[in-house]
């Protein structure tokens, strides 16, 4: 009886977002930094929900897509509904400036802790940085951000550019707030060498050019998924949360899809999605990737001190490793 | 100069002279216009970029040099051989067919070669991040173009100067030094030009073998600088580079053309000597193992290999064309670029010969003085890192409902390779062809026929070049897509890339081979002496 009384709500419900997906139509932009396949994932299962909308994609890294924007909003000419990229102070000016249009959570179950700016932005999955092992290069493991600085790590260390990856930035910013710039002047003198992006400093690390990194976690599990010589470790001292937020822009011509997009992300179903796809889902309750900690521990959310210093964390990092 | 006192100008086209002058000075000003928006933002920035990067200026100064001198010897030294020894029309494709490959792909694929982690031996073979691999991968990329614009201006010499020179009594080698060599400056000065000029401008060799050796070129510290988050006004940081780019290629725009161009398409069945066809056909076969066939040969592991594992897979092909993206962006770039290869020969052409009748065809045929600042203007987008060329095209075409469409993506190409369909119409349009056809008008031809009987057969071969090195270079374009695609305007260089800085290296592979042979068309076309 409780079966059939569920069953029986599924299908009301069902019938009704069924009712509202008829309705909507037409096309929305997305603009993002995020793995193309891994978006065309989600929005084929989007799509399979709301058949009216069409969803176009632009795609390139962070840095590219914000200054794209930023020139389309000086032309007055917007083309993006969604922005979706891995660096939070741009949301943050976007949502001081009234630019960005708050999301209708309504339905889905998303933590409050996941919205931003007043609701006008969320994280929809959860990225961290942590530390790449190429085991077959490192036989004893670190574990955690303190243990680089040993000297059998000397020379055998590398992470991303702050300056190219919103990702790098969060480390740079976190681990120089939490530990002061000692700790970089450190793994400088050990000789720690900066990669532009995270699938670079990836490959590198599979390619055994390095013993470890330290770098986002998911396309870690991928690859060692796949058979590439990498543990994933969570570094004892806390991981470190990379905010990857998603906002629609207020100048949006079609609001109603583009929310019915954030809340796919962020239903079950999307959220599954991102677990197949290694990322940690941002609602409690979906099962977690395989090697992920039921809850992760993280360091102290830096994006507020990073959004405010931004300018100074990539100035000294620069001068530091000799970046330009 | 003096040109426009010379009687017969008038006679051949009259009144011709301000009009083209007119055109061709709108079309500069609306090629530079995107250029110019974002020179004025960098205006501030210059001189403080020139104060503290003067290490990146040597460093960029020393690649090119280096890079340029390395092509065009290699390249030329190809040419001169294919041309003396009569190689046969297919060997282009060994000689020439690295170019097809984008820069940036080739670098990945000597990365996959030689590099940390290659595909060979696992273990690196050479120092790939580093000056030298960044010359390894310009010299196999631009030693193409180099030898394909040299070898059209030596079959366009045709024989008769060497003959008549050996009937004089001149010695092989003094043939060589005082009559072939000589009439082969033209070409050989455009390719020292363009590869120069591609050189400064290539963004994708330095980003990828560079960036982790921390080397600077000027090109990615643009780059560097426009996302640099530690900057107050990304754009005008960047756009200072932009002078310093503008101020290293200035030798070039001021170049004055020197030589003579093809004067007659005609080749003897000489004989050729034994040793010289040994030399001619070791140089191919060592140019193809070495500069072809082992990037090509990594790239093919890369793309029919699964990760980690070895085997062979179609897994990677399925991974890159499971992409709408990708699907859509194919063909959009082989649309894209079939019209700009196509708009940026025959604009060219129409260019160089409204500089040359403005001018009057005297026997040398210059071109006006403001015209050739004109020519020389146009070739600033082609030189500039596409990132610059880019943001000015949004800055100045980003309000208008042009914006977000294939049309767009047309402008911006033609913007930015009108100058290499210049240049070889600069050099099909020569001295005698101008002889020839004054000869023509003399004798009752109209200017349509005089063009269609004579000129255009003389110069075809110069627009089959001009198509080749255009067509290839849109095909694969990345620099000026990446920014300025849009969706459902998406282009393949952009699926290669954005696979590549996913990580996902071997679907990129995977694409990166499609788009060759998507090139390998272009190398059946009969080269310049055949046609």
């Amino acid at each position: 009886m409780r079966n059939f009384l569920q069953l029986a709500a599924l299908l009301a419900l069902t019938a009704a977002s069924s009712a509202q997906a008829e309705a909507l139509r037409g096309t929305i932009t997305l603009y993002t930094s995020e793995v193309l396949a891994d978006v065309q994932v989600q929005i084929d299962g989007f799509k399979r929900q709301y058949p009216g909308v069409d969803v176009k994609v632009f795609r390139s890294g962070s840095g590219e897509v914000t200054a794209k924007l930023t020139a389309e909003q000086a032309a007055n000419n917007v083309q993006a509904d969604l922005l979706w990229v891995a660096d939070p102070s741009y949301f943050d000016s976007l949502s001081k400036k009234s630019l960005l249009e708050p999301l209708n959570v309504r339905g889905v179950r998303v933590p409050s802790s996941a919205l931003y700016g007043g609701g006008t932005y969320a994280e929809v999955r959860k990225l961290y940085n942590v530390i790449g092992v190429n085991t077959k290069v490192l036989s004893t493991l670190p574990k955690g951000f303190a243990d680089l600085k040993k000297s059998e790590y000397k020379n055998k260390l590398a992470m991303p550019s702050p300056l190219f990856s919103g990702g790098a930035l969060a480390t740079a910013g976190t681990l120089s707030r939490t530990y002061g710039w000692s700790y970089f002047e450190a793994l400088a003198a050990g000789g720690l060498k900066i990669e532009q992006s995270n699938p670079v400093t990836t490959t590198k690390l599979i390619n055994g050019e390095y013993g470890a990194a330290i770098l986002v976690d998911y396309s870690l599990r991928r690859e060692a998924a796949k058979g590439a010589p990498l543990a994933v470790i969570y570094p004892r001292e806390g991981a470190i949360l990379v905010s990857t937020p998603i906002a629609l822009l207020k100048s949006s011509a079609n609001k109603a899809a583009a929310q019915a997009f954030v809340r796919y992300l962020l239903s079950s179903e999307g959220q599954t999605n991102f677990t197949k796809l290694s990322y940690v889902p941002v609602v409690p309750g979906i099962e977690r990737p395989v090697g992920v900690p039921a809850s992760v521990f993280t360091l102290p959310n830096a994006d507020a001190y990073i959004a405010q210093n931004k300018a100074d964390i990539s100035a000294r990092f620069s001068t530091l490793f000799n970046l330009k | 100069m003096g040109a426009s006192t010379s009687g017969h100008t008038r006679f051949l086209k009259p009144g011709s002279g301000m009009p083209a002058t007119l055109a061709t000075g709108l079309l500069t000003l609306a090629v530079l216009l995107p250029l110019v928006a974002v020179l004025v933002r960098g205006l501030p920035s210059a001189a403080s970029v020139l104060a503290r990067d003067w290490d990146v200026v040597l460093t960029t100064l020393g690649l090119v040099l280096a890079g340029t001198a390395l092509s065009v010897v290699l390249g030329g030294g190809l040419a001169l051989l294919s041309w003396l020894a009569r190689l046969p029309a297919w060997t282009d494709a060994l000689l020439a067919g690295a170019y097809l490959v984008p820069p940036f792909i080739g670098a990945t694929a000597w990365l996959a070669a030689l590099g940390p982690g290659n595909v060979f031996t696992g273990r690196p073979l050479l120092p790939m991040y580093s000056a030298a691999g960044i010359l390894l991968a310009w010299t196999t990329h631009y030693a193409p173009l180099a030898y394909l614009l040299i070898r059209v201006t030596l079959a366009g010499q045709g024989d008769l100067p060497a003959l008549a020179a050996r009937v004089h009594g001149l010695g092989a080698r003094q043939t060589l030094i005082r009559v072939t060599l000589p009439l082969a400056a033209r070409g050989v000065g455009a390719a020292t030009t363009l590869v120069a000029l591609s050189l400064l401008g290539n963004y994708g060799v330095p980003a990828v073998l560079g960036f982790p050796a921390k080397i600077y070129t000027l090109a990615t510290l643009a780059y560097a600088r426009l996302l640099n988050p530690s900057l107050a006004d990304p754009l005008s940081a960047a756009s200072g580079v932009a002078w310093l780019l503008v101020v290293l290629a200035l030798p070039t725009l001021i170049r004055r053309r020197g030589g003579t161009g093809p004067d007659a398409v005609s080749e003897l069945p000489l004989p050729v000597p034994a040793p010289l066809r040994v030399m001619a056909w070791s140089a191919v076969g060592l140019w193809t193992a070495l500069a072809v066939a082992l990037p090509l040969l990594a790239l093919v592991l890369l793309a029919f290999q699964p990760a980690y594992t070895g085997g062979f897979t179609m897994q990677n092909f399925h991974d890159a064309f499971a992409l709408g993206t990708v699907r859509r962006g194919l063909l959009n770039s082989v649309l894209l670029a079939l019209g700009t290869a196509v708009l940026c020969a025959f604009l060219g052409l129409i260019l160089a010969r409204a500089g040359q009748s403005s001018a009057g065809q005297n026997a040398s045929g210059q071109t006006s003085r403001l015209i050739r600042v004109c020519l020389g203007l146009l070739s600033l987008p082609y030189l500039l890192p596409g990132t610059l060329l880019a943001l000015g095209m949004i800055l100045v075409f980003g309000g208008t409902p042009l914006y977000a469409t294939p049309l767009f993506l047309t402008l911006a190409y033609l913007a930015r390779f009108i100058s290499p369909g210049l240049t070889n119409a600069q050099a099909a349009l020569s001295s005698s062809l101008s002889q020839l056809e004054f000869a023509a008008g003399v004798h009752g031809l109209s200017p349509l026929r005089r063009f269609w009987l004579i000129a255009f057969p003389l110069m075809r071969p110069h627009l089959v070049a001009s198509f080749l090195v255009v067509y290839p270079l849109v095909l694969s374009e990345v620099t000026l897509s990446s920014l300025l695609y849009s969706p459902g305007a998406e282009t393949a260089g952009v699926g290669v890339l954005n696979l590549l800085s996913e990580g996902n290296v071997r679907a990129a592979a995977a694409l990166a081979l499609v788009l060759l042979l998507l090139c390998l068309p272009t190398l059946l076309v009969p080269r310049g002496r055949h046609a």
